[in-house]
C-alpha cells in the first residue's frame, strides 16, 4: 500500500481549525493509502484533538520549543543517545561540516532565495549534519554565531539591524532548525499542507530519494507570515523576516511536483513568488453534504435572530471587526445575538475582544461560546453566518455554512469570493460598517436570506462536494507517483 | 487624474498607519488586502491587479518615507531607578542571609547555632552537620532549580508543579539516609560517643530541610517567604538547641530531636504547598518530564555549587581535621572570628546583585538601541558596568570589613582571633568577586567555565592550608584562604572579561 507523509504545521492533529479539518477529511477518506503524520508544533505537551483514522500509522510531533533537548519528548530517545550525539559534536565539527552549508542557507535567506536549488541543497546538508550531531551544541557553538555575524551583521544592509533583534532572529533560526534534526519515516509520497517550514522534510526527501512532493496551499504561507510580523519591527527586521519566509516558500515551491492552492486567489501570489504556472492546479475544498445540510434545530425564535461566527479567536480572524459591526447591527435590529464558536489561540487577543464587547456594552449581544464538535448544528441554529476574517484560503466555515443552506456575509479576502459566488454578501475586510450593512440586509429580509441559502446549498452540491475533492487528490497522487515510476524506469533503461 | 493621485496618497498613508516599515510592493499588497482593497478596487485605480496597484502605492511610500528608525527603550525616572536599585541591593543581601541570620541570632539571642560556648566535640557534631548539609543540598538543588526556572519561563506551570513535587520528595526522602550514611562514615571506628551521632543527625536533617526549602524560594525570588522560612527554621532549631542544653548530659535528646525534626518538616511541607499554589494547572495536561535529561544538564551547575561551598569551608575543614581520634574536632578559637567574618559578605553581595542585574538588563536593553555594526560600543558599555561592579564589590567589601572590625573587635579574644577575622574577611571580599563570575556564567548558561578555576582554588586552599597549619600555626588557614581566594578571584575576573568581550555571542547562546 502506498505510504504518504503528511506534513503539517501548527494544525492537525493537535489543533483544531480549517486546515486540520481538511487534513482529517482527506486522510479519513483516502482509505486506500497509509498515512504518516509529521506535525510541527510549538510544544511537545499536546494531546490529539482528533480521533486518528485507522489508516494513520504514525504521528511524529516535532516541537520547535518546549524541551531543552531535541527528541527529549520521544520515549525511544534515551539518555545514551543524547550523550552519544553530544560527545560526537565538537566546535571543529560544526565549523567544518555545518558552518559552510549554514552560511549558504543564510546567504539565500537574506536575499529571499535567489537560487532555490542552492538553498535546498544547503538545507539537506544541514539535515545530514544535525541527524548525526547534537542540535543544542551546534546552534550554541561559536561557529554558528560567527556565521550569522559574517552573513548578517557584516552585511551592508543587515548591519543596521539592532543587536538584540539579531540575537532573537538567530535564536529563532536555531529553534527552527530542530526540524532538521529528525530522521524522517520512509514514504512514497510527501504532502505538505503549506509551503512552510513543515514542507522542508518534503524538500529533503525529494533531494535524497526523489520522493514526489506536493503542497496544498490554504492561505499563502508567505502572505500570512507577513501579516503576523510584529508591528514594532523596524524596516530592516521586516526585510530580514520577509526574505526568510519568501525563501522558505520558494524552496518549497521549487522542489514541489505540484502546488495545489485551494482557490484561484492564491494562484496570484504563487505566480508573484515566481512559481511556474504548469505546477499549479486549484483543488477546492469539499464538504460532507450529508452532514452539513439544512436541519431544523430550532434556532429561530419569533423575531429573534442569531448570527453565527465560526472562527478561532485569532488576529487573522478579525473578531474585533465583528464586535464593532454588532454595535451597528444591534442598534438597527435589537433582536439579535452573535455567537462566536472557536478555540482561543491568542489569549491576549481574546482579552482585547472581551474588552471591546464591554466597551461597546454588547455583553448581551456577543457571546464567545468556545469550540464545538457539532458545527452542523451550530450553523443550522444561526439565521445568518458571518465571516469577518482578514485573511483566508478557501474557508471551510463558509462552504459548510453554505451547505447548511445558510446565507453568508463574509469579507472579500482570499478565496471567499470564489466560494460564495453570487450566493452570499461580500464586504471589504476591516470595515465594520460594511459588515453590519451586509448583515442587516439579510436580517431584515427573510426572503433574501432564504434565496441566498438555497442558492448556496446548490452551489456546494455542484462544486464543493467530498467526492469531487477526493477524486482530484486521488488523481494528483497517482499522477506524481506514476511520474516517479516513469522516471525510475527510464533511468533503469539507461543502464 | 488629480483625484486618483490623492487616492493613491491616501492609500499610502493608510498602509503606513498599519505599518510604517513596509518593505516592498508585496508587503504593501498584503496590507492593502487587509485594508479591504480588492482586485476590483485596483481596477478602479486603473491597475490590472492588486500587485500593480501595490507597486504604485509603494513608490509613493518610498518618496515620503522618512529616514531613521524610532525603536528605543523608555528611560526610567530617577526615582524609579533608585527604587529598583534599592530592591536589587536588598535582594542581593538575601544571598548572604544564611550567614547573616545565623550570626545575628548568635549575637543577639545567644542561641548558639555557632556553638563556640559548648565543648569542641559537641560543636563538631553541629558544625559538621551544618557544612555537610550545605554541601549535600548544594549538589542536589541546581538540576531541579534550573528546570523549574526553564518551565516557569515557558509558562508551563503543570511541568513546574511536577518538578517541584519531585524535588521536595527526593529532598525529603534523601535527607535521612544521607545523614545516616554520613554519620556512619564519620564515626566508623566509633570515634565519637552515641549522643554525638544523634546530635549530628538532628542538625543535619534540620539544616538540610532548611536549605532545601530556601533553594526554590531563592530561585523564584519569593523573598518574603524566604526570610520567613529562615527565621522560623532557625528559631526552631535554636530554641530546641537551648532546651536541649548540654547534649552529652541530656537524656531527652531523642525527644527534642523528634520535635525539632517535626517542626522543620512542617516548614518544609508548608514551603512546598505555598510554592505549588503559586503555579496553577495550565492547558498542558500531558506533561512528561524526563528526569535523566534534567539531571544530566544540571550536573555542571551542581559541580560548581559544590566546589563553591567546599571552597568556602576548606579552611575550617583543614583546621578541624586532626588525622587522629576523633578525625574532626572544631577549634573554638578559629570558629568565632571565622563565623563573624562571614558577615563581611553582606554588603558586597548587595552591590554585586545590583550590578549583575544592571549588566543583564543592559545586555538586553542596549542591544535594542545599538545596531550590529556598533558592536564594539555594546561590548565596551558592558565592560564598563562590569568594571564598576568589581570596584563596588572591592570598596564596599573593604569598608564593610573595616566597619565590622571596629564594631566587633570587642568580641574577638586576642590577636589570634583578630588575625583570623581580618584575613578571612579580606578573603570574603574576593569571594564576592568569585561569586559574581559564577552567577554571570549561570545567567549565560555556561556552568562549565568556572569549574576548572574553582577546582584549582579548592586544591590550592587545601594544600596550602595543610602546609601552613601544620608547619606554621593553625590560624594560618585564614592566610591560605586569602591567598587562594585572591588567585581564584583574579582568574574568575579574567574569565568574566572573556565573556564580556564576546557578550553578544554568549548572550545569544544563553538558552
Amino acid at each position: 500500500m502506498i505510504r504518504v507523509l503528511m506534513l503539517c504545521e501548527g494544525t492537525y492533529p493537535f489543533y483544531r481549525g480549517g486546515v486540520s479539518t481538511w487534513t482529517h477529511n482527506l486522510i479519513s477518506n483516502l482509505e486506500d493509502y497509509r498515512f504518516l503524520i509529521l506535525s510541527v508544533t510549538s510544544t511537545p505537551f499536546l494531546s490529539l484533538k482528533y480521533e486518528l483514522p485507522t489508516n494513520v500509522d504514525e504521528v511524529l510531533n516535532v516541537p520547535l520549543w518546549g524541551t531543552e533537548i531535541v527528541k527529549e519528548h520521544i520515549g525511544e530517545f534515551k539518555l545514551r543517545d543524547f550523550l552519544g550525539l553530544s560527545l560526537s559534536t565538537s566546535e571543529r565539527d560544526v565549523q567544518e561540516e555545518f558552518a559552510p552549508s549554514f552560511k549558504t542557507f543564510l546567504n539565500e535567506v537574506k536575499y529571499g532565495c535567489r537560487n532555490p536549488k542552492r538553498l535546498g541543497e544547503a538545507i539537506y546538508e544541514m539535515h545530514l549534519f544535525l541527524t548525526r550531531h547534537d542540535h543544542r551544541k551546534t546552534v550554541r557553538s561559536e561557529s554558528f554565531w560567527k556565521t550569522v555575524w559574517e552573513e548578517l551583521a557584516e552585511d551592508k544592509l543587515y548591519g543596521n539591524i539592532k543587536i538584540s533583534r539579531l540575537i532573537e532572529f538567530s535564536r529563532i533560526i536555531g529553534f527552527l532548525l530542530r526540524l532538521l534534526s529528525y530522521e524522517y519515516p520512509e514514504t512514497d509520497l510527501c504532502h505538505s499542507s503549506a509551503a512552510a517550514l513543515c514542507g522542508l522534510p518534503g524538500v529533503i526527501l525529494k533531494i535524497r530519494e526523489g520522493i514526489p512532493y506536493i503542497i496544498t496551499e490554504h492561505g499563502v504561507y508567505f502572505r500570512e507570515r507577513i501579516l503576523d510580523l510584529p508591528l514594532d519591527a523596524t524596516l530592516i527586521e521586516r526585510i530580514l523576516w520577509i526574505n526568510f519566509y519568501r525563501a522558505i516558500s520558494r524552496v518549497n515551491h521549487y522542489y514541489a511536483d505540484k502546488i495545489l492552492p485551494v482557490c484561484s486567489f492564491n494562484v496570484n501570489w504563487e505566480k508573484e513568488l515566481g512559481t511556474p504556472l504548469e505546477k499549479i492546479e486549484v483543488i477546492y475544498n469539499g464538504v460532507d453534504v450529508e452532514r452539513f445540510r439544512p436541519m431544523d434545530v430550532g434556532g429561530v425564535e419569533g423575531d429573534f435572530k442569531r448570527i453565527v461566527v465560526m472562527a478561532r479567536i485569532d488576529k487573522l480572524k478579525d473578531i474585533t471587526n465583528m464586535v464593532e459591526a454588532m454595535t451597528y447591527v444591534s442598534r438597527e435590529y435589537p433582536n439579535v445575538r452573535c455567537e462566536v464558536y472557536g478555540p482561543i489561540v491568542d489569549e491576549r487577543y481574546h482579552e482585547m475582544c472581551r474588552r471591546k464587547v464591554k466597551e461597546f456594552k454588547l455583553e448581551r449581544k456577543v457571546f464567545f461560546m468556545g469550540p464545538t464538535d457539532k458545527p452542523e448544528l451550530v450553523y443550522n441554529k444561526g439565521y445568518v453566518v458571518a465571516q469577518p476574517s482578514l485573511s483566508e484560503g478557501f474557508p471551510y466555515t463558509v462552504v459548510e455554512a453554505m451547505a447548511c443552506g445558510k446565507p453568508v456575509v463574509a469579507t472579500d479576502v482570499g478565496g471567499v469570493r470564489e466560494a460564495l459566488g453570487e450566493c452570499g454578501i461580500l464586504v471589504p475586510a476591516r470595515s465594520p460598517v460594511d459588515l453590519a450593512e451586509g448583515l442587516l440586509k439579510v436580517l431584515k429580509d427573510d426572503k433574501l436570506a432564504e434565496k441566498l441559502g438555497e442558492k448556496a446549498r446548490n452551489r456546494v452540491l455542484k462544486f464543493f462536494t467530498y467526492e469531487k475533492f477526493l477524486e482530484n487528490y486521488r488523481r494528483v497522487y497517482l499522477e506524481v507517483l506514476s511520474e516517479k515510476t516513469l522516471k525510475e524506469a527510464s533511468t533503469w533503461r539507461k543502464f | 487624474m488629480a483625484e486618483v493621485l490623492t487616492d493613491i496618497e491616501t492609500l499610502a498613508q493608510s498602509v503606513l498607519e498599519v505599518n510604517e516599515n513596509v518593505k516592498d510592493y508585496l508587503d504593501t499588497a498584503v496590507i492593502l488586502e487587509a485594508l479591504g482593497v480588492t482586485k476590483e478596487t485596483a481596477k478602479r485605480y486603473g491597475h490590472r491587479d492588486i500587485f500593480s496597484l501595490a507597486k504604485q502605492v509603494f513608490e509613493v511610500i518610498e518618496y515620503y518615507r522618512l529616514k531613521g528608525e524610532t525603536i528605543g527603550v523608555k528611560r526610567r525616572s530617577r526615582l524609579e531607578s533608585l527604587m529598583e536599585g534599592i530592591k536589587l541591593f536588598a535582594s542581593g543581601i538575601t544571598l548572604s542571609s544564611p550567614w547573616m541570620i545565623i550570626t545575628l541570632i548568635y549575637l543577639l539571642f545567644k542561641v548558639s547555632l555557632l556553638p563556640t560556648q559548648v565543648t569542641p566535640i559537641a560543636a563538631t557534631s553541629i558544625n559538621l552537620a551544618l557544612v555537610l548539609s550545605i554541601l549535600f543540598t548544594a549538589g542536589l538543588t541546581p538540576a531541579f532549580m534550573r528546570k523549574i526556572l526553564y518551565f516557569t519561563h515557558q509558562q508551563n506551570y503543570s511541568a513546574v508543579r511536577k518538578v517541584l513535587t519531585a524535588y521536595f520528595i527526593v529532598g525529603g526522602v534523601a535527607v535521612a539516609p544521607v545523614s545516616y550514611v554520613l554519620m556512619k562514615a564519620l564515626n566508623l571506628p566509633a570515634f565519637y560517643p552515641d549522643w554525638w551521632n544523634v546530635n549530628f543527625i538532628l542538625f543535619f536533617v534540620s539544616f538540610s530541610l532548611l536549605w532545601l526549602s530556601t533553594a526554590p524560594l531563592y530561585a523564584l525570588r519569593a523573598y518574603g517567604a524566604l526570610v520567613f522560612t529562615y527565621l522560623s527554621s532557625l528559631a526552631t532549631i535554636g530554641v530546641i538547641y537551648n532546651f536541649m542544653g548540654d547534649p552529652s548530659q541530656e537524656t531527652l535528646v531523642h525527644l527534642y530531636g523528634l520535635l525539632a525534626g517535626s517542626l522543620v518538616a512542617i516548614i518544609y511541607l508548608s514551603t512546598y504547598i505555598y510554592l505549588r499554589s503559586k503555579f496553577k494547572l495550565e492547558e498542558y495536561r500531558v506533561v512528561r518530564v524526563r528526569f535523566p535529561f534534567m539531571i544530566i544538564l544540571g550536573v555542571p551547575y551542581s559541580v560548581v555549587n559544590l566546589l563553591y561551598f567546599i571552597f568556602i569551608f576548606t579552611d575550617r575543614l583543614v583546621v578541624w581535621y586532626t588525622g587522629g581520634n576523633p578525625p574532626f574536632l572544631v577549634n573554638l578559637q578559629y570558629e568565632l572570628p571565622a563565623s563573624l567574618a562571614l558577615i563581611v559578605l553582606t554588603v558586597p553581595f548587595g552591590f554585586m546583585n545590583y550590578y549583575l542585574h544592571r549588566l543583564y538588563n543592559f545586555m538586553v536593553e542596549e542591544g535594542k538601541m545599538l545596531r550590529a555594526s556598533m558592536i564594539e560600543k555594546y561590548r565596551q558599555s558592558l565592560a564598563k558596568i562590569y568594571r564598576k561592579m568589581q570596584v563596588a564589590i572591592s570598596v564596599s567589601g573593604l569598608a564593610s570589613l573595616a566597619v565590622l572590625y571596629f564594631l566587633l573587635h570587642g568580641w574577638l579574644r586576642g590577636e589570634n582571633e583578630a588575625f583570623i577575622f581580618i584575613h578571612l574577611g579580606l578573603g570574603h571580599v574576593f569571594l564576592a568577586h568569585i561569586l559574581s563570575t559564577i552567577l554571570l556564567c549561570f545567567y549565560l548558561h555556561r556552568p562549565n567555565l568556572p569549574i576548572p578555576i574553582l577546582t584549582l582554588g579548592v586544591t590550592l586552599n587545601l594544600l596550602l592550608g595543610f602546609i601552613l597549619t601544620r608547619t606554621v600555626e593553625l590560624r594560618f588557614a585564614a592566610v591560605s584562604y586569602l591567598v587562594s581566594s585572591s588567585i581564584v578571584a583574579v582568574l574568575a575576573m579574567l574569565a568574566s572579561l572573556k565573556l564580556i568581550r564576546k557578550a553578544e555571542y554568549y548572550y545569544y547562546s544563553a538558552f
